[in-house]
């Protein structure tokens, strides 16, 4: 009984793994990039989505590291060393 | 002699932080907002690709000349809060000035936007009436509620300098704030109006 049912699972599995790509067929924005503008314009947007958070992201990233170093250069006798060095002195 | 230590260390002061936490807290929403924007662009782009016809035939244009204008008018607003943070630390007045004048331009420029949404709807450009005023009505009417937003943070801005306590904090979050309504427009403007 069970390997019947595994087999038919396994049938089934396939059966639908068939028909997947017919299903992708039925998504409303797939079937609009039929012409070449439509598709370039698919194609430019999926660059630009996918870019534009890792060049933001990025970017912050970068500021912040930036201006920590831009800091530590102009300022080193900061709050943190000067906390420290009252510390160590007696 | 006894000696008193801290127990805890000592925090760094605020001004010592790279980046103060108010304008962090306005880069991150600004990145944020410019995915918004950046999702609304290229939906635009797409519905505009795949239709037979843009714009629309029976739907009146765009007036991109006269909008040019008013983009003119809000990258100026967007140099002249430049020019009062350069005088920021050292001249209150002219920070004031510059402030005022980039407030001006601002509102300048939403005022416009409405008299535009006005004549545009009696011209037959609605909500419903095609893509092109779905995507026009959302896309630039997003914009015009950062803008007016920002015009808010920035009147906040100017009052507590009038008061003389600013921190350069809030003002610099305002300045982020400001400057993204500021950058965004062009692209709006390119993607949309030509």
């Amino acid at each position: 009984m069970r390997q019947k049912l595994r087999r038919w699972g396994a049938i089934l599995f396939g059966f639908a793994l068939f028909q997947a790509p017919r299903l992708v067929l039925a998504c409303s924005v797939c079937t609009a990039g039929r012409d070449e503008e439509s598709q370039d314009a698919f194609l430019a947007t999926t660059v630009f989505m996918s870019v534009l958070p890792l060049i933001l992201v990025g970017a912050l990233g970068w500021a912040v590291v930036r201006r920590t170093q831009h800091r530590g250069s102009t300022q080193p006798r900061s709050a943190r060393a000067l906390a420290r060095s009252l510390e160590a002195s007696p | 002699m006894r000696v008193l230590r801290p127990v805890h260390p000592v925090p760094e002061p605020a001004s010592a932080r790279p980046i103060p936490n108010a304008v962090l807290a306005m880069l991150i929403f600004v990145v944020s907002e410019t995915m918004l924007f950046a999702g609304l662009v290229s939906a635009f782009t797409i519905a505009r690709a795949s239709a037979p016809l843009w714009p629309p035939p029976d739907q009146p244009r765009l007036p991109a000349e006269e909008t040019a204008l008013n983009t003119a008018a809000l990258l100026l607003s967007g140099a002249a809060l430049f020019a009062a943070r350069q005088s920021f630390w050292n001249n209150a007045r002219r920070t004031r000035l510059f402030l005022t004048l980039a407030m001006a331009l601002g509102a300048f420029f939403v005022t416009f936007q409405g008299i535009e949404w006005v004549r545009l709807i009696g011209q037959g450009l609605t909500l419903t009436s095609s893509a092109l005023g779905s995507f026009f009505y959302l896309i630039v009417g997003i914009h015009g509620l950062h803008a007016v937003v920002a015009l808010g943070v920035l009147a906040y801005a100017w009052t507590r300098l009038q008061r003389g306590w600013l921190s350069p904090a809030l003002f610099g979050a305002a300045e982020v704030f400001w400057y993204f309504v500021v950058a965004v427009w062009p692209l709006l403007y390119w993607r949309v109006y030509l």
